[in-house]
């Protein structure tokens, strides 16, 4: 990087186009890296990519100085892919009586630990899409169920619900990988 | 336990996708540098050009197509001996058999002409043969329509009286007075000038400005039917002509407008928290002067009409909107209108409806570009 990020992002504020692609090269590994955990397939990892890097341009057009850049441009991608949830949500109701609280065991998480970023993303990627949001947004991003169900759109309980319901896809599937290496080493 | 091995997970996660990057978005560049040059959102003004060019187009093939509906002549009129038919001068075919009288008859009117003294004593078939020839006249006369240009003034300008002779009736018909097509007409040849005061009735499309950090949900101009769409334009049009058919025209104008936009927008920093809806009316009255150049083209057919295509240039003056709302300073608009020349004593009314479209409507430095479209019906004199 020959600038600073402040500068570069005031050379971004006057639509300099040499400082916009710096700055895309910059930031589109970690855009993409969040897209890629919200999304089920490499299309739709790309649209919200696209949709959130517009985004930041235009945002950045408007006000130069950004306090805090990467972790602003990371909530704004979170929350382009809530968007593009809302967007193409279906409609279906979440059955409540599965509120029962599903937990890791250590072995799942010894197993999770043992795979790399791009298998964790390859396996959330089975999920539901509401799943795997409810999922991203509660286990690494930190936000509580009632954040998550203000975001959505959806009741509380409902998140609770899906969250379940992702804990115990990925735990099935964990366990299967741990049999798998067992047998196959 | 069960809790802890959650945030384990938690903590893994975390972790694992903290510094995570991925290099799948290196190759869309070129899809977002694309979008950052041309992305222009809910332009309105496209469907708009296309009904636009679709009536002009329209209006044409009308205007081209055939004019006379009645055998109604301008200036010479119609005989009172002529007939009124659907086929023009064609005579019904029983009035042609009429008009030809019996052989017997045909033979009396020869011996009569050869020798008037044996006519004299001719038997009353003689005479019967006479009045059958005449009477067969006068049943052209009376048994079908005419009309008679009696060159009455109407109290309305446009309109001159004719009358329509039916059976034994006459009616008092007010017709309109139209200037005969320019081709046939030496004086239409000649430098005029025209003196125009045109009623528009405006409509505007908007473009939200792809370049700034506002996101437009919805825009929202008058409704269809409002007397706030009324606008006015005076001006004064010179007429050069080049051909027969073909004029030069140039014009100095005014124009007034006003239009209501109603609009919620958004920052785009809110529509990633999914908040600070702001909703905006703004009113924009303006005066814009300038001048047009262009075409005319003189129609065929009875009525004086022509084609006119032109460019104008406007500068607006006075009130531009606000911060949000711009109006591009420099409009060029494109006007087709179709001007009809009647007659009213000595003087060539114009009665001009006419269409323009904007086709500068460049980008403004407001969140919204206002390109003006206007529909309006100019009156004037010319001589």
């Amino acid at each position: 990087m020959e600038h600073s990020l402040p500068e570069l992002l005031e050379r971004c504020a006057h639509k300099d186009p040499l400082a916009q692609r710096d700055l895309f090269d910059l930031l589109n590994g970690k855009v993409m890296g969040i897209c890629c955990r919200y999304s089920s397939s490499q299309d739709e990892a790309e649209d919200i990519f696209q949709e959130s890097m517009i985004k930041v341009f235009r945002q950045i057009e408007q006000k130069a100085t950004v306090d805090n850049f990467f972790a602003w441009a990371s909530r704004l991608t979170i929350n382009t892919a809530i968007d593009h949830y809302h967007q193409r949500k279906s409609e279906a109701l979440v059955d409540l009586e599965e509120a029962r609280d599903v937990h890791f065991s250590e072995n799942d998480a010894h197993n999770l630990d043992r795979m790399s970023a791009d298998e964790i993303i390859e396996l959330l990627s089975i999920l539901p899409q509401n799943q795997r949001i409810v999922f991203n947004l509660h286990m690494v991003e930190g936000f509580s169920h009632r954040e998550i169900a203000g975001k959505l759109n959806l009741a509380e309980s409902s998140s609770r619900v899906l969250l379940t319901r992702a804990k115990r896809k990925l735990i099935s599937v964990l366990k299967k990988n741990e049999v798998h290496e067992k047998i196959f080493g | 336990m069960k809790k802890s091995s959650d945030n384990h997970i938690r903590q893994i996660l975390t972790s694992k996708f903290d510094n995570y990057e991925s290099d799948r978005g290196i190759g869309l560049w070129q899809n977002i540098e694309r979008d950052l040059e041309t992305k222009a959102p809910g332009n309105t003004g496209i469907g708009w050009k296309k009904l636009f060019s679709i009536g002009v187009l329209a209006l044409a093939i009308f205007l081209l197509g055939p004019v006379e509906t009645a055998n109604v002549k301008s200036e010479a009129g119609i005989s009172s001996k002529e007939n009124f038919s659907p086929k023009g001068n064609e005579k019904p075919d029983n009035l042609t058999e009429l008009t030809q009288p019996p052989q017997g008859i045909k033979q009396l009117d020869q011996l009569k002409n050869t020798n008037p003294q044996l006519a004299e004593g001719m038997p009353p078939e003689a005479t019967a043969a006479e009045n059958f020839v005449s009477s067969t006249v006068e049943i052209r006369d009376e048994d079908h329509l005419s009309l008679e240009n009696t060159n009455d003034k109407h109290p309305l300008p446009f309109l001159s009286n004719r009358k329509l002779v039916l059976e034994n009736y006459t009616f008092s018909m007010p017709v309109v007075s139209a200037v005969e097509n320019r081709v046939s007409r030496a004086a239409s040849t000649k430098f005029h000038v025209s003196l125009m005061a045109g009623v528009t009735y405006n409509s505007v499309s908007t473009t939200p400005n792809p370049g700034d950090a506002l996101l437009m949900h919805q825009v929202q101009g008058l409704p269809g039917i409002s007397f706030k769409r009324l606008g006015f334009q005076p001006e004064v049009q010179f007429g050069i002509p080049l051909t027969e058919r073909i004029e030069v025209n140039a014009s100095v104008m005014a124009d007034y407008r006003a239009t209501d936009l109603e609009f919620t927008y958004q920052h785009f920093v809110d529509v990633a928290e999914n908040q600070n809806l702001i909703s905006e009316k703004v009113t924009i009255k303006n005066w814009s002067v300038g001048g047009s150049l262009g075409l005319g083209y003189a129609l065929p057919g009875r009525i004086k009409k022509s084609l006119e295509s032109r460019v104008e240039v406007l500068k607006h003056i006075g009130n531009m909107g606000n911060n949000l709302v711009g109006l591009y300073q420099l409009p060029i608009n494109l006007r087709m209108a179709v001007p009809f020349y009647l007659q009213s004593g000595s003087i060539d009314w114009i009665v001009r409806p006419y269409g323009s479209i904007n086709l500068n409507n460049r980008q403004t430095d407001q969140a919204i570009t206002v390109s003006p479209l206007t529909a309006g019906v100019a009156v004037g004199i010319s001589f």
